[in-house]
């Protein structure tokens, strides 16, 4: 009899909950976009609708529903990259996002875009959009399992095994019900032009590299065994101020790159 | 035991009654209402109150209630093989938003209820009947069903995961999870870049004529969609511009139907 209410429970939390499981959430990811699209320049605003036919929101996970497309497989690893046993990012690995978020943006830059064809532009964007974002999730830098046996582990919520990856994906959005871009983005610390100078500065391996060590204080915030519901109400705090400066280093940069791009 | 299925099938059926989801059907009425003229507007709020956002899936909540059951039969429209609709009596969109525009274009005549019910229905009815799970084709008949068929849920070759999957749920719900994080607003601004230069083009023509729209929108839908049958992740993406098509034609169309009505 229990066995059975077990596995309709599982049946029904798996139906409604299968989905939603996508690198920096599906919130993380539109909050960023909806954000960095309040930061572009008109101009640059008008080229992204042009060529995506949509909001910059509307593509933040395009990269998440077409990774295991067969086609789009390739760009599977580019949602993270590669750090080494000296905490450095590697460069130049074309099996990592970093390399093609400098790739794209050198392609692009300087009128670039207007020699491609338009689709070629507009995936180009795609892949920006959720790159750029992805790059500054601190559990999308990969640490060598070899290298570094210490950043592997999981954690625990109310007791049970809770995948490390899987907690600091969904962070932006937990213990927010009911939030929405729109009231994330009303929150957010707005920056002064010179601190957006400051933000935007360096390129996506540097700023893959400031993730690295993002990353680094994440596993100290929540060391092996942590039981997240276990949590402070300042550790709580502690971890949403860490993951909501990464967006707003999400969103200056993506929109800083975007108006870099379409700059007349 | 009983209590648990009960309580499941409850879950399922309040789901699989909702025209979209919540943001969504906000969406189509709050940019609707922008379309509206000053004095429609006016006439809208006289009738409904100032929480314009407020006005959708008010059937939907008196079901729940075990109230207005018989509006559960008015949300389908259905087209014969020349795609123009199929009337035999009153339980469907056409009939019953016909009918709720003369209440409300002679509701001088009328209470303010019959007014607000009428209103409610060609909110609703407006946005079911450009949901593609209630356009019913009689040139496939299993378009009428709630058929199961199976979704890629990513990977490809061996490692392709599925899942079954309901028919008329996933054209309500099955886009919505694209989008977590988005309010109405965010909806309304997007489906304005995607779709607004269609206004024209969607609100030409009268209510038969959007049936019979539907019906061609949806038609190569069923060139591969049957009981049992698959869909791939790229397909599933691919096809959210299809139901953006009918939540815009749906919003425009409301849009269209208020100001006759409420002129």
């Amino acid at each position: 009899m229990r066995k059975n209410i077990l596995k309709i429970t599982l049946a029904v939390v798996a139906l409604f909950a299968t989905e939603r499981v996508m690198a920096w959430g599906g919130f993380g990811h539109t909050v960023a976009c909806y954000a960095a699209e309040q930061f572009l320049t008109p101009e640059a605003k008008q080229k992204c609708r042009h060529y995506l036919r949509s909001t910059l929101a509307y593509q933040a996970s395009w990269m998440d529903q077409y990774r295991s497309i067969e086609g789009y497989t390739d760009c599977d690893k580019w949602h993270s990259t590669n750090i080494d046993a000296k905490y450095k990012v590697k460069v130049g690995l074309p099996t990592t996002g970093a390399y093609h978020i400098e790739r794209i943006r050198k392609e692009m830059m300087n009128g670039g875009y207007k020699s491609m064809p338009d689709s070629l532009v507009k995936i180009n964007l795609q892949y920006l959009v959720h790159m750029i974002p992805d790059h500054h999730c601190p559990v999308h830098v990969r640490w060598d399992k070899s290298e570094h046996p210490e950043f592997h582990y999981s954690l625990k919520n109310k007791g049970k095994k809770l995948s490390y990856h899987g907690f600091w994906d969904g962070s932006v959005a937990r213990w927010r019900k009911g939030w929405n871009a729109e009231k994330y983005f009303e929150k957010m610390e707005k920056l002064s032009k010179s601190q957006i100078k400051k933000v935007q500065k360096g390129d996506g391996y540097k700023w893959t590299q400031q993730t690295a060590d993002v990353s680094r204080y994440c596993f100290k915030l929540t060391p092996e065994g942590t039981d997240i519901s276990k949590l402070s109400k300042e550790d709580r705090a502690e971890i949403h101020r860490v993951v909501d400066l990464q967006i707003q280093r999400a969103a200056y940069r993506l929109a800083g790159v975007l108006n870099e791009i379409f700059k007349e | 035991m009983k209590k648990i299925f009960l309580a499941i099938a409850l879950v399922m059926g309040v789901y699989s009654a909702q025209a979209w989801n919540w943001v969504y059907d906000q969406a189509t009425l709050l940019w609707a209402f922008e379309n509206l003229t000053p004095q429609a507007q006016a006439e809208f709020k006289r009738y409904l109150g100032e929480d314009v956002h407020r006005q959708i899936q008010t059937f939907e909540a008196a079901r729940k209630k075990g109230q207005l059951r018989e509006t559960a039969d008015w949300r389908t429209i259905s087209l014969d093989m020349d795609l123009k609709p199929v009337i035999t009596d009153d339980k469907n969109a056409i009939v019953q938003i016909e009918k709720a525009m003369e209440v409300v274009k002679n509701r001088a005549t009328k209470s303010n209820e019959e007014v607000a019910f009428a209103l409610h229905t060609i909110i609703e009815l407006t946005i079911e009947m450009h949901n593609v799970g209630n356009v019913h084709l009689e040139e496939f008949p299993f378009s009428k069903d709630d058929f199961e068929f199976r979704q890629s849920m990513g990977g490809y070759g061996k490692k392709e995961k599925f899942r079954n999957r309901k028919w008329k749920h996933f054209w309500s719900y099955g886009f919505s999870i694209f989008h977590s994080a988005w309010s109405s607003g965010m909806h309304i601004r997007d489906l304005k870049v995607c779709q607004g230069r269609y206004k024209e083009q969607y609100q030409a023509g009268s209510l038969r004529d959007w049936a019979t729209d539907m019906g061609k929108l949806v038609k190569p839908l069923y060139e591969w969609a049957e009981p049992g049958c698959y869909l791939s992740r790229q397909a599933h993406a691919e096809h959210e511009e299809l139901f953006l098509a009918g939540v815009a034609r749906a919003s425009f169309r409301m849009a269209v139907l208020l100001n006759e009505a409420l002129k």
